[in-house]
C-alpha cells in the first residue's frame, strides 16, 4: 500500500522517519499527526509541494529524483574521482587548478551550474573550506554537507582561528604552513586538492580514489603523512 | 563567552559511510522541491534562494549541539527561505499556503495525494 512519505519513509533510507508516526505501513490517509499544527515543518512542505504540483512548476518524481540523486548518487565520490586523477595526470591537475569548470566537463557527473574552483595544498600552504553565512558547499563533488559543516561555531572559528579548528579535527600544522581558508559565500564552491600521500607511488586511479576523504577535501584532515594528532 | 567546540568528531558520529543524508522526510522534502525547482530552469535564481537561506541562518543561530536538532534547525531554515521566495515571487499566495498547510496538519489532506497513480484532481 501507500507509504505515507512514498519512497522516502523510512525503511532502505534507515535514517527517515516520519516524527512519531508508527507502523509505516499504516500510517496514511486518516491518521493525522497528533498534536501537529500548520507551522509544523512536515505539513508545510507537503503544502509546498501540493501548491507547486498544481501550478505544474515541478513534478513528485522531478522531487523524488532530486532527493535520490543527494541521497545515493552525489556524494564524495565525485571529488575523490577528480582528485585521483589530478594526482595521475599532471596535466589534468594543471587544468583543473587553472579552470576546474573546464576540467570537470570531461566527467560524467552533473557539475551544475556552480561555479567550482579547487586549491592544492602544498608543503608549505594548507587549504580549507567553509560558508560562513550558510551552508554553500561544492554539493556536485561531495553531496551534502555534513552537519559540523553548517554549525555557527565552525562557520565563525575556522575563519577566524582556522589553527584551532584544525587542531581539534587532527591536523596539527607545523607554525610556517600558511592557512588559506576559502569562504563559500560567494558564487565559487571551494574544493582542496590533498596532497598525494606518500606510498601511493605505485596506485591507479581507482585505487588512489579510495584513499581520498571527503574531510581531506574539505580541509580538515590531513592525507599526506604529516598529522601527527590521531587520524 | 566561549563558543562550544566544534567537536567533529562526536558530530560525525551519525554519518553513515555514504556520508549525510537526511533525517527525516520532510528535510528530503524541503530539500528536494528547491532543486527540483531550480533544476527545472525557470523556478528561481540559486543566488535568490542562498540570500534569504542566510537571512534565516542569521536570524536564528541554534543553541542546540546534537546533530538530530541541528539538522532539524537547519532545514527549518530552509525551508522558511523557500517559502519567502515562492511567496515574494508571487508564485504562491501566502493564503494558500496556511490553508493548505492547515489541511495537512489536520489530515484532511495527506502524502498520498504524491505517489505516482493517485494523483490528486
Amino acid at each position: 500500500m501507500s507509504h505515507d512519505d512514498h519512497e522516502h519513509d523510512g525503511g532502505e533510507h534507515g535514517h527517515a522517519h516520519e516524527g512519531h508516526s508508527h507502523d509505516h505501513d499504516h500510517d496514511h490517509a486518516h491518521d493525522p499527526h497528533e498534536g501537529v499544527t500548520p507551522d509544523d515543518p512536515r505539513p508545510r512542505a507537503r503544502a509546498l509541494q501540493s501548491l507547486l504540483i498544481e501550478k505544474e512548476l515541478v513534478s513528485t518524481d522531478a522531487i523524488d529524483e532530486a532527493i535520490t540523486a543527494y541521497e545515493q548518487e552525489i556524494g564524495p565520490l565525485n571529488g575523490a574521482r577528480v582528485v585521483a586523477r589530478a594526482w595521475a595526470d599532471d596535466a589534468f591537475r594543471e587544468r583543473l587548478l587553472a579552470d576546474a569548470d573546464d576540467a570537470l566537463a570531461e566527467f560524467d557527473f552533473d557539475v551544475g551550474v556552480q561555479h567550482v574552483e579547487v586549491k592544492e595544498n602544498t608543503e608549505d600552504v594548507h587549504n580549507a573550506v567553509v560558508c560562513t553565512l550558510c551552508s554553500c558547499y561544492p554539493w556536485s563533488l561531495l553531496g551534502l554537507p555534513p552537519t559540523w559543516y553548517k554549525t555557527p561555531a565552525y562557520r565563525s572559528r575556522m575563519v577566524r582561528e582556522p589553527r584551532s579548528v584544525l587542531a581539534e579535527f587532527g591536523v596539527d600544522l607545523d607554525d610556517d604552513t600558511e592557512v588559506r581558508v576559502w569562504d563559500s559565500s560567494s558564487e565559487i564552491r571551494y574544493m582542496v586538492l590533498p596532497r598525494r600521500p606518500p606510498g601511493t607511488e605505485g596506485m591507479d586511479e581507482a585505487e588512489l580514489r579510495e584513499v581520498v576523504t571527503r574531510d581531506a577535501m574539505i580541509g580538515v584532515e590531513r592525507l599526506d603523512g604529516e598529522v601527527t594528532g590521531d587520524a | 563567552m566561549p563558543e562550544a567546540p566544534v567537536d567533529p568528531a562526536a558530530l560525525a558520529g551519525r554519518e553513515d559511510e555514504d556520508g549525510p543524508t537526511f533525517d527525516e522526510p520532510w528535510q528530503a522534502r524541503a530539500f528536494g522541491i528547491a532543486v527540483a525547482l531550480y533544476d527545472d530552469g525557470d523556478g528561481f535564481e540559486w543566488s535568490s534562494f542562498q540570500g534569504r537561506l542566510i537571512e534565516e541562518v542569521r536570524r536564528e543561530d541554534p543553541e542546540a549541539t546534537d546533530a538530530e536538532a541541528l539538522e532539524g534547525v537547519y532545514y527549518e531554515q530552509w525551508l522558511a527561505a523557500l517559502e519567502r521566495l515562492l511567496v515574494e515571487d508571487g508564485v504562491i499566495d501566502p493564503g494558500e499556503l496556511e490553508d493548505r498547510a492547515a489541511s495537512f496538519a489536520a489530515g484532511d489532506r495527506t502524502a498520498e495525494e504524491f505517489v505516482a497513480g493517485e494523483r490528486e484532481h
